[in-house]
């Protein structure tokens, strides 16, 4: 059953690979030459303070999980909005 | 108290410039006033009297091209602490010329001081002009209704001929796939001195980001194909108090929207920051005959909302290490921001641009390669010879699936 399992990957990888290289060559393409994510990083360039931090952590769980990151993170980059934000002007 | 409450980021569509609108004050604004700056129409030098005044790059003054003399205004952030006092603001506080546009009209008529004739300045896009009876340059200095004139100015310290051996530069690297009516029009004498429309932006904030955040216990190897992860799940909160100096936002209708699909505005986006501690006091004198101005038609309230995804993008990296323990990542569910108090100059920034209209099916995309006139930052988007990169990537796809197709059916076959 293992072994099984082992070729039907090794078949699956050798179908795919044809095609994935090239939509990898046409992504480093348009990547380079158009630069979509270009953009202003003020998270890195403008002067800040934090005057003041509270952290409030609370344990909730133990969980056993198949995915090596939390299941939709966002923390890798700051300017993904969360699922809801809201901002208020006094 | 105004309140926006929104899903996933969205608020990249471009707004509608402002209209026409009655001469009254925005309500809940305290205006900062502006120093007064030169007189409007024909500045002359301060030493001689003199009315032919220039601006120098490698200066970066204004200096008399009859005696020589130099002068540059006070920074800006000097003479009105807009550095100062971010912890103390309170609601929203707009310098002299960021307040609301309250004209369209872009015309502007001067009686020459020097011959009484009557001149014209198009201040769409500029804000000088040259009276063709008796030579004198007539300058607009002084807010205006239409938004035209700004508080501050950075002047250029990136020569042309520095911009086209940096874009050329940029450009050279990127010839293999270029779009062959791009290779074959680029000619770098034809980028442009551009002083563009921008606020900076102060905020005294509060945040609130709430999420779930894992912590990983132990690592377990079930099989060759199966790993499962043990971990513990936090409900993470901070909660925090920021003060932000400088943000720059976009106040140009046709180019806040960073993800148009007509033009590569991201690409002028991404030469962010300047240097704005530097701006100076707005003075035409700085335009001369060899930039162009682009006139400002958004105010602080088409804004604001930009201003409001980077305020909390400052702060979502601010907390970054002190939820650094969460090593299997946070999955952040929301974030409050409330901005305790605000701070809005008026601005006009030196870009270098070089553009590109490609037309593909019916349809124009303008291309962008910008450059930062004080930093010599560049970027840029050119178009690109899709049937070449078409055929090198089929190509790529055939030539390795005719290798590994056949020992695929042959595992296949014998499985």
């Amino acid at each position: 059953m293992e072994d099984s399992d082992g070729v039907g990957g090794a078949i699956a990888f050798l179908f795919a690979s044809g095609p994935a290289a090239g939509i990898m060559i046409w992504g480093w393409i348009h990547s380079r030459y158009r630069n979509p994510g270009a953009r202003y990083r003020p998270e890195s360039t403008v002067h800040h303070k934090v005057t003041r931090l509270e952290e409030n952590d609370t344990f909730l769980r133990q969980i056993v999980s198949k995915r090596s990151r939390t299941e939709g993170a966002n923390d890798h980059d700051p300017s993904v909005r969360a699922i809801r934000w809201k901002a208020v002007k006094h | 108290m105004t309140t926006e409450e929104t899903t996933p980021a969205s608020g990249d569509a471009a707004p509608e410039a402002a209209e026409h609108q009655p001469a009254t004050p925005p309500q809940g604004f305290v205006i900062l006033e502006t120093p007064e700056g030169s007189k409007d129409g024909v500045v002359r030098c301060p030493k001689c009297g003199a009315s032919e005044v220039a601006f120098s790059e490698s200066t970066s003054q204004l200096f008399c091209t009859f005696c020589r003399n130099r002068w540059a205004p006070d920074s800006l952030d000097q003479i009105m602490g807009l550095s100062e006092g971010i912890g103390e603001l309170k609601g929203t506080v707009v310098t002299t010329a960021a307040v609301d546009i309250t004209s369209s009209e872009t015309i502007v008529t001067f009686k020459c001081s020097g011959c009484g004739a009557e001149v014209v300045v198009d201040t769409a896009h500029n804000l000088q002009a040259r009276c063709h009876w008796c030579k004198h340059i007539l300058s607009v200095n002084n807010k205006i209704d239409n938004g035209a004139v700004p508080d501050g100015i950075l002047p250029f310290t990136v020569t042309k001929q520095q911009a086209m051996a940096l874009i050329s530069e940029f450009a050279g690297k990127r010839k293999a796939y270029q779009h062959p009516e791009f290779r074959a029009s680029f000619k770098p004498e034809n980028i442009m001195g551009v002083y563009m429309p921008y606020m900076t932006v102060d905020g005294n904030v509060h945040v609130l980001l709430e999420g779930e955040g894992e912590i990983l216990r132990r690592t377990e190897r079930v099989s060759d194909k199966e790993t499962r992860y043990h971990a513990d799940v936090y409900a993470v909160k901070r909660d925090l108090d920021a003060e932000i100096d400088d943000l720059i936002v976009e106040t140009s209708a046709d180019k806040i929207n960073i993800h148009s699909t007509e033009s590569t505005n991201n690409i002028i986006n991404a030469i962010l920051p300047f240097d704005v501690k530097n701006i100076v006091r707005f003075d035409a004198g700085y335009l001369g005959s060899e930039y162009s101005s682009e006139k400002r038609d958004l105010n602080v309230e088409h804004v604001q909302g930009y201003a409001a995804q980077h305020f909390l993008t400052i702060a979502r990296n601010a907390v970054k290490e002190s939820t650094k323990q969460y090593d299997r990542g946070i999955r952040w569910e929301y974030e409050e921001l409330n901005v305790k108090g605000s701070r809005w100059t008026s601005v006009l920034l030196p870009v270098w641009l070089y553009g590109f209209v490609e037309t593909r099916g019916g349809r124009q995309i303008t291309h962008y390669i910008a450059v930062n006139g004080r930093t010599g930052a560049v970027m840029g988007s050119i178009p690109i010879n899709r049937a070449k990169a078409l055929l090198v990537s089929w190509g790529t796809a055939i030539g390795i699936s005719i290798i590994t197709w056949p020992i695929a059916i042959a595992l296949l076959l014998l499985a």
